[in-house]
């Protein structure tokens, strides 16, 4: 069997070497289909499939509160501290819980601070996650004994790799971590990169060091808050146990520790006693990443399946046009003793070697294109952690393709082409013909109507990014270069912070060229947002009304260096001070809700549920603008001046000039230089850049759905093209006849054209139900563009039609230049 | 060996059938050289592939060493003619892509001959036909001679019942056309039965018996002709 295979194959290969053109062709196209999944997958793979590489990953869970811990939330999926203590302790369902807390850090060492990701870890996390130490140890329960008490630090592979050059007398040594110096006890194993992906943290430190790691949070974090929900929790099942046994057991126990941490004074008690906790799968970790990606990457895979299947339609297409050449070497094949297994068997492993060679191609194609795509998904380029790499999965994945491409591609023409009439075949009759020209068509229409799907699909998510493109963001955004600085992570107290944050806008505005300055702590388009209830004087809230407003902390001159224009009222000014009244200004989306028509200045607003708190005057309105992104409606936003705000972390900059945005990126960093030495300076790019960036999910899904869909219909057209060709040629006779018999050249032309309307006409009509359908899938990707928009489906139907007529133009041309004599001379 | 009784072969056409075959009644017997001959379109190459058992769309019945044929079903009239029935072309119908050595190895390796026994008999077949020099060449590299020398070693080398020729000698000049005659006695000497095709009256001769087609039916049957040397 093995050995007759074999021949089969060696025997193929022949063939395929003696139609070189043929085999070009179809491995070209195969590879285009497989080369593309292979690349979609490689990303998918690492975001949405692949498990943490931790011990028996399928045994970990992730614990989430069912809405959102009703207390104060830093992050997402957060419970309290004292409340994760006590379910570690007191759970019988676990083998173990750990829990995380993600920060931003600045990290100093040999005397260079720079801004990284470090991770606030139960004592527990390494042991129960199974992660060893490839240098030193890693953070134990012994790290968890008492607050304060345990500064070590475990530094990831890559990060002493490319810090501290693999240095092998690393463990012992200190680093500072947002101001307070730790011992690094250890370097995590290679492959390790933390729990959460997209976050690849160079540094792990014992939850016992929260206090010292972040001050500027001590007011919401601590270890005794019980009602801030600032760690993420992660519990290994005790074998035996599942997800729902875990869910029902805990639940009772989440309640009674809620009842016995929630002092009875806190607002709102009564929610706490009624939250619940979900158990969620663990073992792929968590991700915003997956969450933004998870419908985009789907469509994407959908789409370069949908290509692939047009590539194997169109190899069927052609094999079926090979199988009638071949159909005598076959029917004698089966006259000297093969079986009709026997020879689907021998064209299926030629089918098997194309697609092999189209998957040899396709992985070149892939690990190309890999990096392009990796470099294409929109997240923070300091904590990109996907792989460009292909690795055994992604190559696993592109033969496991590979062979359902051969079986795709072949099976059909295989079947098709060993059922024979022996006696005609041998003789080299046409009777075989007429069905497979039938199939062929058949299969044309299947790629047409797929084609068309792709069509339409780009075209919607063409025009939603062009939608989201252009639209006004109420944000002047050319000629402002912004940047990120966090003097809050050198541990610097808040005066010296305040001091940082002033000195830096003078010097800059004292900087040539520069025309204005200012600094606001959400980044405009950054995607972050910071929400707080509001109160505002004299408005009555609905009932179950959400009064969560968008807050910015923000300087002097933010409005006029980011173009949004002053309605009403003042601007910010430097005597808006600490001890001066608390003082705000609002948007027009915020004016119009709480006060109607009438002005809000004078009045008062409040970041608090309580009206007795609305001690916020209100000295301005300003036009209003995006805040997190372009897709989100103009939100309400309240503005206070940092000097005023209790909390404060790190600020964007924002520089208006006229200057280079290189030569405005020299003068920032000298200037932030100048002011401190020990300030990184991060996210240094224009402003039309940030606003780039915030549309990159729409950008790369629109490019790649536009692309796919390009490949699709050029490969329709080939498919289209090659039917055409064949037709012409097995019917020279008939049109020599019917030229002989008076047809004029256009009425030759027609009837090959009329051919190809109709094979067109019957896709898109196949098609049309299915677009219908299927829009509803990208609905979530779409903006300022109906799924079933008719400009967007008629466009993509004239443009399939366009190219159907295109490729028949050759065919048809050369039907019109058959000599009837010839022609008839040669039946 | 072989009974054909009563076999009709038509095909529908929208005016009603067209026959192909009508009412053929032949016995066969074993070790017998028959020549089938008639003008084109009288039904020989329907009534070889009905022998060969290609084809099973036909009334009547054809019994082959006591096997009713016509009540088979496709699957095993098929596996019963790659048994016992080898062919020869016209036009050699040797596969391209394959050297003579392959074309020969292929029959067998279709009927699951061990690997060991078919290199050996086709080094016999190679030695038997006297083209050993040749088993390298590709089919575009012999003469249509030597070709249909090929052909008819790849007829023989699963040892055939019978052999169907279906005018083995249509596209070769006379002295090849003689040595493929020949050769073809001298294995029916050797036992096989063979039924040719032919317009040639010369090579029609070495059959022991003609029969005469024309439009489907049996004209008449000639016996024991003097075979041509």
């Amino acid at each position: 069997m093995v050995r007759s295979c074999l021949q089969d194959l060696r025997h193929g290969l022949r063939t395929l070497r003696r139609n070189p053109g043929f085999a070009l062709i179809t491995v070209l196209t195969l590879a285009i289909g497989i080369g593309a999944n292979t690349v979609v997958f490689s990303v998918l793979d690492q975001v949405l499939l692949r498990m943490l590489p931790v011990k028996e990953p399928e045994r970990l869970v992730f614990l989430s509160p069912s809405r959102f811990f009703p207390g104060a939330n830093i992050g997402d999926h957060c419970i309290s501290y004292p409340a994760y203590r006590e379910l570690r302790d007191r759970n019988d369902v676990f083998e173990g819980l750990l829990c995380r807390f993600h920060f931003q850090a600045g990290l100093g060492c040999q005397g260079r601070t720079e801004r990284t990701e470090a991770v606030l870890v139960s004592g527990n996390y390494f042991p129960l996650l199974g992660v060893k130490a490839a240098l030193g140890r890693t953070i134990t329960p012994e790290d968890d004994r008492n607050p304060g008490a345990h500064p070590a630090a475990v530094i990831s592979y890559a990060f002493w790799q490319k810090r501290f050059g693999s240095d092998p007398q690393i463990v012992g040594r200190t680093i500072n971590l947002n101001g307070r110096q730790l011992t690094v006890v250890g370097v995590a194993e290679p492959r390790f990169d933390g729990v959460e992906l997209g976050v690849s943290p160079a540094v792990w430190v014992p939850v016992m060091m929260t206090e010292q790691m972040v001050p500027f949070l001590r007011r919401f974090i601590t270890l005794e808050a019980p009602a801030t929900g600032w760690v993420q929790v992660f519990g290994r099942l005790k074998p035996g146990v599942d997800r729902k046994q875990a869910e029902a057991r805990l639940a009772p126990l989440y309640h009674s520790i809620l009842a016995e941490t929630i002092p009875a004074a806190v607002n709102r008690r009564d929610e706490f006693l009624k939250s619940t906790l979900d158990i969620l799968p663990g073992q792929r970790g968590i991700s915003l990443l997956r969450r933004m990606m998870t419908t985009p990457l789907w469509a994407l895979m959908a789409m370069v399946a949908i290509v692939l299947l047009i590539a194997c339609v169109n190899v069927a297409g052609l094999m079926i046009g090979r199988g009638v050449r071949r159909r005598g070497e076959l029917a004698l094949r089966m006259a000297i003793g093969a079986g009709r297994r026997r020879l689907v068997r021998q064209l299926l492993s030629e089918s098997l070697m194309l697609a092999l060679l189209g998957g040899g191609a396709g992985i070149l194609m892939a690990g190309a294109l890999s990096p392009v795509l990796v470099r294409s998904i929109p997240v923070q380029e300091s904590t990109l952690s996907l792989s460009t790499a292909l690795d055994w999965r992604v190559l696993g994945f592109c033969l496991l393709i590979s062979l359902g491409a051969a079986v795709g591609a072949g099976l059909i023409p295989a079947l098709c082409t060993t059922q024979l009439e022996l006696v005609p075949a041998l003789k080299h009759q046409a009777s075989a013909v007429v069905s497979r020209a039938r199939l062929r068509r058949v299969l044309l229409v299947g790629q047409v109507a797929l084609s068309l799907l792709l069509l339409t699909g780009a075209l919607l998510l063409v025009r939603s990014f062009s939608n989201l493109a252009g639209l006004d963001a109420g944000i002047r955004s050319s000629g402002v270069v912004s940047f990120s600085v966090d003097p809050t992570l050198n541990g610097y107290p808040r005066k010296q912070v305040d001091a940082t944050y002033h000195r830096l806008k003078e010097q800059l505005e004292n900087a040539p060229g520069l025309e204005s300055v200012a600094l606001g702590m959400v980044p405009v388009l950054g995607g972050s947002v910071m929400d707080s209830a509001v109160v505002a004087e004299g408005y009555q809230p609905k009932e179950n009304e959400q009064s969560a407003t968008h807050v910015n902390v923000i300087s002097e001159d933010f409005f006029r260096t980011l173009g949004i224009h002053t309605l009403e009222g003042r601007d910010f000014r430097s005597t808006d001070s600490g001890d001066a009244p608390l003082v705000g200004i609002i948007n027009e989306s915020f004016a119009h809700h709480f006060f109607g028509k009438n002005s809000p200045l004078g009045r008062h607003v409040g970041l608090s549920n309580d009206p007795a708190q609305a001690n916020i005057e209100v000295v301005g309105v300003v036009a209003d603008s995006k805040y997190e992104g372009l897709r989100e409606s103009m939100p309400r936003q309240l503005y206070v001046p940092f000097q005023q705000s209790t909390t404060l972390f790190g600020m964007t900059g924002y520089v208006r000039s006229s200057l280079p945005s290189a030569q405005v990126a020299t003068i920032i960093r000298r200037v932030v230089q100048a002011v401190d030495p020990a300030l990184p300076v991060s996210s240094l790019r224009t402003l039309d850049d940030q606003r780039a960036r915030s549309l990159a999910t729409e950008r790369l899904l629109a490019s790649l759905a536009g692309l796919f869909a390009v490949l699709a219909t050029l490969l329709a057209a080939l498919g289209l093209y090659g039917l055409l060709s064949y037709s012409v040629a097995s019917r020279r006779a008939e049109i020599g006849l019917r030229m002989a018999l008076g047809a004029r050249i256009s009425g030759v032309i027609w009837l090959v054209l009329r051919e190809v309307l109709l094979l067109c006409a019957v896709g898109i009509a196949t098609a049309l139900p299915v677009m219908l359908v299927l829009g509803r899938l990208i609905e979530s990707q779409l903006y300022g563009v109906a799924p079933r928009d008719p400009w967007m489906m008629g466009g993509a139907m004239l443009l399939m039609l366009l190219v159907s007529v295109l490729s028949g133009v050759v065919p048809a041309r050369r039907a019109a230049r058959v000599d009837p004599m010839q022609a008839l001379r040669e039946e | 060996m072989i009974q054909l009784r009563n076999i009709e072969k038509s095909y529908p056409l929208a005016s009603g059938r067209t026959y192909v075959l009508r009412r053929i009644n032949l016995d066969i017997r074993e070790g017998e050289f028959l020549t089938i001959m008639g003008p084109s379109g009288a039904g020989k190459s329907t009534l070889l592939s009905i022998l060969g058992m290609l084809d099973g769309e036909f009334d009547g019945s054809y019994s082959f060493d006591g096997v009713e044929i016509h009540g088979l079903k496709p699957k095993e009239r098929l596996k019963l003619g790659r048994l016992y029935v080898g062919f020869v072309f016209q036009s050699y119908h040797l596969l391209d892509d394959l050297t003579v050595y392959e074309n020969l190895d292929v029959p067998l390796s279709y009927r699951n001959v061990p690997r060991s026994e078919r290199a050996s008999l086709v080094a016999d077949v190679l030695d038997r036909f006297n083209i050993v020099a040749k088993k390298d060449l590709f089919p575009s590299q012999l003469s249509g001679g030597q070709q249909q020398l090929v052909a008819v070693a790849r007829a023989v080398i699963a040892n055939p019942k019978l052999i169907l020729a279906d005018e083995p000698t249509g596209n070769l000049h006379t002295s090849q056309g003689k040595e493929i005659m020949d050769l073809f006695k001298r294995l029916n000497e050797e036992g096989t039965t063979i039924v040719q095709v032919t317009h040639n009256e010369a090579w029609a001769a070495y059959g022991e018996r003609i029969i005469q087609l024309v439009d489907g039916w049996m004209e008449k049957e000639v016996e024991k002709l003097e075979a041509g040397s």
